[in-house]
């Protein structure tokens, strides 16, 4: 990637007399770079309400997609960000002149306030991945780099650069996460540009993203219904945190024995977290699994890892 | 606009979310020997004065 134009020269200096600039940076959105089919996971502006607007329909689209390669994945507000670059590098000589040779590697670090270990656990597995970025600014930018025409794409991170941390707290201070990342020597400052706030009336500012959810041992199960219990990662080992409010379009259920899907008739929250399945009869020894709804995006923040139930 | 046509057919009644489309050719016997032992969070005869609506086998079925 030369930066240089023997060509046509030095690029112009002039500017408009209004234009926007990236604010502080507020909140990360990670995402995996490469979509299965080997695409760039970026966001086709073609994709956008009219007039290139990002509405709430694109980001639910985005941060509550079902596929869970191609999903955005919001960090909470993000606490005394550095986004800097190492000085140049550069090549010294006997007369104490220098040549510049490359770029200092972009390093990026902030802190998630009131974080622990299970969003630890969750950032960690982070690391293994080829990781893009967009970065949502205090004025509600969004933030990338378009580097091919049509797209908005997520920045690269160094391979294996992605490195999360539990910070306890002490007598003054809060626990905390810290992420800390480095942005690709693959990647050119040149190339950031943003959906400016202006264009985005979906709530970016302070979006959530998917919470996981863990499936207790279904209990009382009969050929026509379970009761299940589920739970959050979070909270205590003896007192975790339910997720609460889902209903019968929430799951999707599969015979896995039949291999027909099995349409639940209801669901009942009984009480917070704890709810009662009824289905239509199904065979002794039949196993079902139960999880997401098949039909993105979700319509609540909660991603269920499946759960089988074995009819007895 | 699939999402929107499966919430249509999902009716909330007390703490309960019934898949509509699952009460066709139900009576009422039916459900209550079924939802007599779930604890819906609604009067049993008054849920299935609203889920009834459902149990109507559409016609050339």
């Amino acid at each position: 990637m030369s930066l240089c134009k023997c060509d046509t020269g030095g690029g112009n200096l002039g500017r408009p007399n209004c234009f926007g600039v990236f604010d502080v940076t507020k909140q990360a959105i990670l995402v995996e770079y490469y979509t299965p089919s080997g695409a760039v996971n970026g966001i086709d502006i073609s994709l956008l309400s009219a007039g290139g607007v990002l509405d709430q329909a694109f980001l639910d689209s985005k941060v509550k997609d079902l596929n869970s390669k191609t999903r955005w994945y919001p960090t909470p507000e993000l606490k005394n960000i550095t986004d800097e670059r190492a000085d140049d590098i550069t090549e010294e000589f006997e007369d104490t002149s220098s040549v510049f040779i490359q770029e200092g590697a972009r390093t990026f670090n902030g802190l998630i306030i009131k974080g622990d270990p299970v969003l630890l656990g969750n950032l960690q597995s982070w690391r293994c991945l080829t990781v893009g970025v967009f970065f949502i600014d205090k004025s509600g930018n969004l933030i990338g780099k378009q580097t091919r025409a049509g797209y908005l794409d997520p920045i690269l991170l160094q391979d294996e650069s992605f490195s999360p941390a539990l910070i306890k707290g002490t007598d003054t201070t809060k626990q905390k996460n810290s992420i800390k990342f480095i942005v690709s020597q693959l990647e050119n400052d040149a190339n950031l540009t943003m959906i400016e706030g202006a264009k985005i009336t979906a709530n970016l500012l302070g979006v959530s993203g998917l919470i996981d959810v863990f499936a207790e041992t279904p209990t009382n199960i009969t050929t026509t219904g379970f009761d299940v219990v589920l739970n959050t990662g979070f909270g205590g080992i003896t007192s975790p945190i339910v997720a609460e409010g889902l209903t019968a379009s929430d799951f999707s259920i599969f015979n896995e024995t039949t291999q027909l899907a099995v349409v639940p008739t209801s669901v009942t929250e009984v009480s917070a977290g704890n709810y009662t399945f009824v289905i239509p009869a199904q065979t002794s020894l039949d196993v079902l699994t139960v999880s997401n709804t098949l039909i993105s995006p979700l319509t609540k923040n909660y991603d269920l890892t499946p759960f089988t139930v074995a009819i007895p | 606009m699939k999402k929107l046509e499966l919430d249509n057919k999902v009716v909330t009644i007390g703490k309960t979310s019934f898949n509509t489309e699952n009460f066709v050719g139900m009576n009422k016997k039916e459900f209550m020997d079924i939802y007599s032992k779930v604890k819906i969070g609604y009067d049993l005869n008054d849920a299935w004065k609203i889920l009834s609506k459902y149990t109507k086998v559409p016609k050339g079925k």
